[in-house]
């Protein structure tokens, strides 16, 4: 699978929140970094087909992203926060998730003991969703993304509000399931790119300032004066010190 | 799909707004229906009683005659008087009834009317002679003493006598006790109700519209009230014709009858409530958080959009359905006792060609405002078109329909031969209304499936951030 996005640009009211990205995507981990109102998310609900940019083509091999008839299947979206319905069990939810992925009968009863289990929840299937916690929560949004076994997982922030524990599993999960489909994590946390992510985009303003291995990202701030042994964190940071300086000329 | 609607179904069960729905429809089935048939079956041999049967029945009412006519100013001139004595007028503004108290330069002018109608004094009309001539009576050789709850001591003349206290002291074997209906007190009542009617047919109706009109719409006072009440065979007192009889048995098969009354009783109700159930539905997702989950599924918006709207629709109608099978259960058993052939499917046949189309057209205005809006307006508007879409009062007895009728009324278990004679006109309106119903379900479909894609954000102050989609965080 490989998703190709060429000059995106989104215009919200004079408002430019992406300009003319540009950027391959090709299997594995992809980590997208960004402060917050750098247009991660925005670019992620494009992607995810819940947002019409205002210019530029996204393609999921070759298919366009306007073809959602085609693209939807091929996607899994975890949203950067969400709720679910409180009346209704993780089983149930897992149910009605697979109704509106049109998953058949069999397939349903295969996948949906399987993904809870993955996700550590498969004892807790019966509990009401009001009675999980923010960390249940989300690994249940994870299997419900997965339900369909999409080539494409996109997740905005899956980590926020998880414990350290919580969030090593959470990316080992993912990790798992990049082997032979893309996945896509938009976080303000560096070390968690750093963690899990074999390639990298930064962004800020709207503007696309690195995409390559995150080693390559750590190797930018190698030369700067101020570290000796730098760490992606460091390059992240040095590359927002120059666009500012930039900003200021 | 099945199981999808079926998930449907379960949320709207879950859902206070749907069983409010249910309550509502319970009282008007419990209050309102059941006692009406339960009063029917009371009063079989009664001649007014749909139930009626004997060897010989009322003449049927042909074009309205002198008799007829004069029959109406009086009643209806009688009828004006109590109200004006009491001050207080029935009016139906919107379908149910209303009270209204006049003002004192108002009623003057009733008064006036009320002379003009009868040649009585003002001192008639307000009952003050007949105060006058009570305390004169007092004096006479034969005193009558009228008691609270009705009827009278009768004394001869020499029985009773004033005490020293000025108290009337009556003597153990003195005066008779006549009960209220053997009594014949010269009450203010009867004596203002001995008139004749002083003006012309015309004059009448002239007279009729301006007290309508102070009153307010669809009085007793009303052209169609007083055609309705005067020269119809409709009416609840009057005595069942032979065609009635025949209709009933016939054509109603009895069980019709009851089936279109008690689709009438809540026609109303349908008419506003399942918008919040609809409504609720929709924006669950909304409050919920689960639009970004959702809306990129592989699903088609037709096959959501359509699959809710069926779920909301079927469980609305569910109980439409349950609530009167008691009814039907008493009335299958006396058709059986009295060897008739109910129609067992009655109550389905009319809920669904009655109260489906209506049911359907109030939820996809709603289901429409909602997938635009993602807000209560939704039911803002059916309460809008509940305050309006109501049929006005000269359609109260049914078989007066037009293209556009929202709901069907027929208030009375008579009346099938004038629903026949019309049954093209109504088989239309319902099928338009359900047509426009769908119309607007397709139109949801295209809203819903252009918000899964990130357009037509207005509405949703949420998105009007600077993402077009902005899922706030619930834990």
């Amino acid at each position: 699978m490989e998703i190709r996005i060429q000059d995106l640009k989104k215009d919200y009211r004079q408002k430019t929140v992406l300009d003319n990205i540009s950027l391959t995507i090709g299997n594995g981990m992809f980590g997208l970094l960004g402060r917050n109102g750098a247009g991660k998310t925005t670019l992620m609900q494009i992607l995810s087909t819940l947002g019409k940019p205002t210019s530029g083509t996204v393609t999921f091999d070759n298919i366009p992203l306007e073809d959602t008839r085609k693209v939807r299947p091929l996607i899994g979206f975890l949203p950067q926060e969400f709720s679910l319905y409180p009346d209704m069990s993780a089983l149930e939810i897992m149910r009605y998730l697979a109704a509106l992925s049109n998953l058949p009968m069999e397939v349903q009863r295969q996948h949906i003991p399987d993904l809870l289990q993955r996700v550590n929840l498969w004892e807790d299937k019966g509990k009401k969703v009001r009675k999980l916690s923010g960390g249940m929560k989300r690994r249940l949004g994870i299997a419900g993304a997965l339900l369909h076994d999409p080539q494409v997982l996109i997740a905005d922030e899956p980590t926020v509000g998880l414990d350290p524990q919580e969030r090593l599993r959470f990316y080992e999960l993912l990790r798992e399931f990049s082997y032979s489909r893309v996945v896509i994590v938009s976080t303000h946390i560096v070390s968690d790119i750093e963690a899990v992510c074999e390639r990298v985009a930064v962004m800020d303003a709207g503007k696309l300032l690195f995409t390559g291995k995150v080693e390559a990202l750590a190797q930018k701030a190698a030369g700067s004066s101020i570290h000796r042994t730098a760490t992606v964190e460091d390059g992240y940071m040095e590359m927002l010190r120059r666009l500012e300086r930039e900003v200021e000329k | 799909m099945m199981r999808l609607f079926g998930m449907e179904c379960k949320k709207i069960a879950g859902s206070i707004l749907y069983w409010v729905l249910v309550l509502a429809l319970m009282a008007v089935s419990i209050f309102q229906y059941e006692p009406s048939m339960e009063s029917e079956l009371r009063r079989v041999n009664d001649p007014s009683s749909v139930f009626y049967t004997a060897d010989s029945y009322a003449p049927e009412r042909g074009a309205p005659d002198e008799a007829m006519e004069q029959s109406m100013m009086k009643e209806a001139t009688k009828l004006l008087m109590y109200n004006y004595r009491d001050n207080s007028y029935l009016y139906y503004p919107f379908g149910y009834v209303k009270e209204k108290t006049m003002s004192a330069e108002e009623q003057a002018v009733i008064l006036q009317y009320l002379m003009e109608l009868t040649g009585l004094s003002e001192q008639v009309i307000n009952g003050t002679a007949n105060e006058t001539a009570d305390e004169t009576d007092s004096t006479s050789d034969t005193g009558d003493v009228p008691i609270s709850g009705g009827g009278a001591f009768v004394f001869k003349p020499g029985e009773g006598s004033m005490n020293e206290n000025g108290q009337f002291v009556i003597g153990a074997d003195e005066g008779q006790y006549v009960p209220g209906d053997e009594a014949d007190p010269e009450t203010p009542a009867q004596s203002r109700n001995d008139f004749e009617i002083q003006v012309t047919f015309e004059r009448f109706k002239e007279i009729m519209e301006k007290v309508n009109k102070m009153i307010g719409p669809g009085s007793y006072f009303s052209w169609p009230m007083l055609k309705l009440y005067y020269f119809g065979n409709d009416m609840e007192d009057a005595p069942i014709t032979e065609r009635q009889h025949r209709e009933f048995y016939e054509g109603d098969q009895v069980t019709g009858a009851f089936a279109r009354y008690y689709c009438d009783s809540i026609s109303i109700s349908v008419l506003f409530l399942p918008a919040f159930v609809i409504v609720d539905l929709m924006l669950r997702d909304k409050r919920r958080n689960m639009r970004g989950l959702i809306y990129p599924r592989t699903v088609s918006s037709a096959k959501l959009i359509c699959t809710r709207y069926a779920a909301a629709v079927s469980m609305t109608m569910l109980p439409i359905l349950i609530l009167p099978v008691k009814s039907l259960v008493v009335l299958m058993r006396y058709c059986g006792s009295i060897g008739v052939q109910g129609d067992v499917l009655a109550f389905v046949k009319y809920t669904f060609a009655w109260i489906l189309p209506t049911v359907m057209l109030v939820m996809a205005v709603s289901l429409l405002v909602t997938a635009l809006l993602e807000n209560y307006a939704g039911i803002l508007l059916s309460g809008m078109i509940w305050l309006v879409g109501k049929p006005p009062i000269d359609k109260l007895e049914g078989g007066n329909y037009g293209l556009f009728d929202l709901i069907i009324r027929h208030n009375t278990l008579r009346g099938y031969g004038r629903m026949m004679e019309n049954i093209q006109m109504l088989t239309l309106n319902r099928i338009t209304i359900s047509v426009i119903a769908l119309a607007l379900v397709g139109l949801a479909v295209l809203v819903y499936s252009r918000k899964r894609k990130g357009g037509l954000t207005f509405g949703d102050k949420k998105s009007t951030h600077n993402h077009r989609f902005k899922f706030t965080a619930k834990h």
